[in-house]
């Protein structure tokens, strides 16, 4: 019953997060030197052309003004026009999102095989050479950029090995698991690190634990205990540890966007900046804002789903 | 079906980096079917570790270095420990802190089931059905319902009893009770005691009852073996022993118990400190501490546990002496 409640009422937490960040992103957005309408007309534009547009986007009035009227506008589900596209700024977000979200899920799935896999050689073979190559490998991992990462990518699998498209986003599916192939590659071998290092260390001190002690004078087999008992107690942490990293995972997609000409929000949101247009950049930070909280909100569930002394 | 369990000269060693240490020693026990042997010492002198030994369950730094662990089967055979697995669920062992050997997140009952469905093959069902009726027999009330419930609902009490249910899973011919009261209050200490007595009557099973408390030793158990730095100095039948021990140690145990103090006058207890492992004096380990000490004792090995009489051992040098000086409390 509880958790019923807190599933139902703790999206109402939302509402004032979302106020903060649309304050905050409009003040931020807007205090960026540089004028859109400038931008957009270039340098040859009369004053009275400028200011017609300036005049039609709103941009005229009082900051105040303009905020309250963005706010106005987002309760009758009106997202404001971009400057830029000339269309309605959600329509342009909507486009967009598309490649970033399937980015955002490969990587996940990616990340979630690779960590559970790697944590789980290494741990079962503390101190052997598996242990040592993966903790290697997130030792380096740990100090790769993203961004180097996948131009170092582009360069050897696209360029010189023609196995991958150097850039771009496919039709279908299957295509965009070609197309994002490298992009969710780069950003997996920069997040899986921390996973793996996180993961590794509960599992060996819950292996060592004296439930996992107790189950083996049972006779249970160290497979059994693993998959009973100390896999579900190093999950709780693990999991925890993925939600925090949800947003510098988005982070990621937006410079491994730019670099691979992925299509998404993130690349968008770059764009948007340059040209000032600062609806889009709004409603872009809106959207990412919302998918954080949502994806802590499923940490939450998932945390009380495994572990019975957790409350939500 | 009974079983009789007989330990011989288990050593258990630990490689650290400045060298071996061995925190067991020639460590030998013999447990008769449906026999409850205590064994005393103070903490570190390896009582916990040689029991993990012979569960198989010792750290991962620490392994068996000789020794043989035999179990008689229905035969009256006796089976080496090379076969493991035949031991660990023949022998098994319940722990001093109940709360960190249950597992958190998984329900009390399912933890009593999962050794029944391993060992025995039950279906998920049939090992429900099983394990409720191992809760009833560890005295947990409305056992149906309590099948499901976490182990964070429970006092410390109600889950030692669930271990001990989880451990009567296996259907052990031997249970190894770490001092399983240390962390529990009086009243639920007399409760738990009260239950492996009864256990031990209805089932037959033999226990091996490590405990700090002389007190529960001279109610619980048939004969007692005292560990000092990592070496049993003297095994007897707890009458004979509490009431006429044959080794200084034994004997500074027994006059450092509360009940044997006397009024007005300070607590007795054994000056000085146990040795660490790293640094074993040569010769008699209790030597350092001994009021009895003579020059033989600084022989270069530490004596070996001989046979005083059938059924009592001592590795005293002077044990004879001590017999006529006619030890008692004072």
């Amino acid at each position: 019953m509880e958790r019923f409640k807190f599933i139902l009422f703790r999206p109402l937490q939302l509402l004032p997060v979302l106020f903060g960040v649309s304050v905050i992103s409009f003040v931020m957005v807007r205090s960026i030197p540089g004028d859109p309408v400038r931008l957009l007309l270039g340098t040859r534009a009369t004053p009275e052309v400028a200011a017609k547009i300036r005049a039609q986007y709103g941009l005229d009035e009082p900051l105040m003004t303009q905020y309250l009227l963005f706010l106005k506008n987002l309760f009758q589900g009106d997202f404001g026009r971009s400057i830029v596209y000339k269309t309605s700024t959600f329509n342009v977000v909507a486009e967009r999102i598309g490649p970033t979200v399937f980015l955002l899920a490969y990587v996940l799935v990616m990340a979630i095989l690779i960590t559970l896999i790697l944590s789980t050689w290494a741990a079962r073979r503390q101190g052997r050479l598996p242990d040592v190559i993966v903790r290697s490998y997130s030792m380096v991992g740990l100090g790769l950029p993203t961004f180097w990462l996948g131009i170092i990518l582009i360069m050897q699998f696209s360029i010189a090995l023609n196995w991958f498209p150097t850039s771009g986003y496919g039709e279908s599916v299957a295509e965009n698991l070609y197309y994002l192939f490298l992009p969710a590659v780069s950003i997996t071998l920069a997040l899986s690190p921390v996973l793996i290092r996180n993961l590794r260390a509960s599992l060996i001190s819950e292996m060592e634990s004296d439930y996992a002690t107790a189950a083996r004078s049972r006779g249970m087999s160290e497979n059994g205990i693993y998959f009973s008992h100390v896999l579900p107690n190093s999950l709780v942490p693990a999991i925890t540890l993925l939600g925090i990293n949800f947003a510098w995972l988005i982070g990621g997609t937006v410079v491994v966007e730019q670099v691979f000409s992925v299509p998404g929000i993130g690349q968008l949101m770059i764009s948007s900046i340059f040209a000032r247009d600062y609806l889009v950049v709004q409603l872009i930070t809106l959207v990412v804002a919302i998918a954080v909280i949502a994806v802590n909100f499923i940490v939450d569930v998932l945390t009380a789903v495994i572990d019975p002394r957790v409350h939500l | 079906m009974m079983s009789k369990l007989i330990i011989r000269d288990l050593t258990v060693e630990i490689v650290t980096p400045s060298g071996p240490i061995f925190p067991v020693e020639q460590f030998s026990l013999s447990v008769e079917p449906g026999e409850i042997v205590g064994l005393v010492g103070e903490s570190g002198s390896g009582k916990t570790m040689a029991m993990r030994a012979v569960v198989g369950i010792l750290p991962r730094s620490a392994h068996i270095a000789s020794g043989e662990i035999l179990l008689s089967d229905a035969d009256n055979a006796f089976v080496p420990s090379s076969q493991q697995s035949h031991l660990r669920h023949n022998i098994a062992m319940i722990f001093q802190n109940p709360t960190s050997y249950l597992d958190p997140l998984m329900s009390v009952g399912k933890q009593v089931a999962e050794p029944l469905r391993l060992h025995q093959g039950l279906t998920r069902k049939e090992a429900r059905t099983e394990a409720i009726e191992l809760f009833r027999k560890v005295g947990i009330h409305d056992a149906e319902r309590q099948f499901d419930v976490y182990p964070h609902h429970f006092s410390g009490g109600m889950k030692q009893r669930v271990l001990i249910a989880a451990a009567l899973a296996c259907n052990p011919k031997v249970l190894i009770a770490d001092e399983p009261t240390t962390a529990l209050d009086v009243t639920i200490q007399k409760q738990i005691l009260e239950l492996l007595c009864r256990l031990r009557d209805e089932t037959g099973i033999s226990i091996i009852f490590i405990t700090h408390d002389l007190g529960v030793v001279s109610q619980l158990c048939d004969t007692v073996s005292v560990l000092y730095a990592a070496r049993i100095v003297e095994s007897a039948s707890t009458i004979e022993l509490l009431n006429a021990p044959l080794h200084p140690y034994s004997l500074g145990l027994i006059r450092s118990q509360p009940e044997s103090a006397q009024r007005d006058r300070p607590l007795p207890s054994i000056p000085g400190q146990p040795p660490a492992l790293n640094a074993m004096p040569s010769g008699c380990r209790f030597l350092p501490r001994c009021e009895f000490a003579i020059q033989a004792c600084k022989q270069p090995s530490p004596p070996p546990l001989v046979q005083t009489s059938a059924v009592r051992s001592n590795a005293c040098l002077r044990w004879r002496e001590l017999q006529t000086l006619g030890l008692n409390y004072d």
